[in-house]
């Protein structure tokens, strides 16, 4: 149910582009369930796929293999001599800490990539 | 109004969602063929092919069926099966983006007669046109209020963005959608 303070919608009200909106919504509309003759077929597709042995949620390979390498990098570059060097943002203890930052900021966002790429069906906002 | 309808079909659901989570199977099998065509339409309306639909659709019901029992019902399934389809949407984009070139050679060297798949009628082309020419987000925002009849609380919360924002970006694209389809003739050249 639309809210009050929601403006009309275009097919709701007199507007030039109501019609193409509604020949669109008719073109695009799937069969219904009683005469669709592709569902069986797409549920038998579809009922092969749950039967199939399916791996924990959060424990995908390829996630798994690029976590590692992506730990893998942020150590060498952590314990490399150069850490702290100017050309990673200081000369002294200040600009090693300063790479320390960074680093941890490149850690954050890769996880940041990795909760977009997983399949996550509810998202921040649980429905 | 005659609310009685509408409430027994909202409890029907309901039962239906409980006996798959009970795993029922005759559930599952009416609740894909209940929501199947919508996911479908859906789906087509964010701008997939038909034949991509078909295959989004698929994955969208495994995942259903794998995590339905983690929804936690505070939004209506429709929304929760939306929410999927977006992110189904994304991951698509993002595929034919990386597979690009090997989309238009295959096109060019293996297709080069495929017929388009969106020109069955003018008022198609101009209304998918102008949905092209919208961003991404517009797209979903406008195809969620305009064709879809969700409000603008329910988009907000579906998108995980403010309810101003969406009201926002529902006005850009309608005026972009607009501008499009004044600018475009009616009448097919062809």
């Amino acid at each position: 149910v639309k809210r009050p303070d929601d403006p009309p919608g275009l097919l709701r009200h007199r507007n030039p582009t109501a019609p193409l909106l509604r020949a669109y919504l008719r073109a695009t509309r799937a069969p219904q369930p009683d005469n669709d003759a592709g569902s069986d077929a797409a549920w038998q597709r579809l009922a092969a796929g749950l039967d199939a042995p399916t791996r924990p949620p959060g424990r995908w390979p390829l996630v798994t293999i690029r976590n590692g390498l992506a730990a893998a990098c942020l150590a060498v570059w952590l314990l490399s001599p150069a850490a702290g060097s100017p050309e990673r943002g200081g000369s002294d203890g200040v600009g090693g800490a300063s790479g320390l930052a960074t680093a941890a900021g490149g850690t954050e966002g890769a996880s940041g990539a990795k909760r977009q790429s997983e399949v996550d069906p509810f998202g921040p906002d649980r429905l | 109004m005659n609310r009685v309808p509408v409430i027994a079909a909202v409890l029907s659901r309901a039962d239906l969602l409980d006996r798959c989570v009970a795993g029922d199977r005759q559930a599952w099998v009416e609740l894909h063929a209940v929501y199947r065509p919508q996911a479908l339409s859906f789906l087509r309306r964010l701008g997939v092919s038909p034949r991509e639909a078909e295959d989004a659709c698929q994955e969208i019901f495994l995942q259903v069926f794998r995590y339905l029992g983690r929804f936690e019902r505070r939004a209506e399934f429709r929304t929760w099966l939306y929410k999927l389809c977006i992110s189904q949407t994304e991951r698509l984009r993002r595929r034919a983006v990386l597979l690009g070139p090997v989309t238009w050679l295959r096109r060019r060297l293996i297709e080069p007669s495929a017929p388009p798949q969106w020109s069955e009628t003018r008022a198609h082309e101009l209304v998918e046109g102008a949905l092209c020419a919208l961003s991404s987000r517009q797209r979903q925002v406008f195809v969620l209020f305009e064709l879809e009849g969700l409000s603008t609380a329910e988009i907000a919360r579906l998108l995980g963005t403010p309810r101003p924002s969406v009201r926002r970006q529902l006005h850009e694209a309608r005026t972009r959608f607009e501008r499009f389809v004044r600018e475009q003739p009616l009448r097919s050249r062809r």
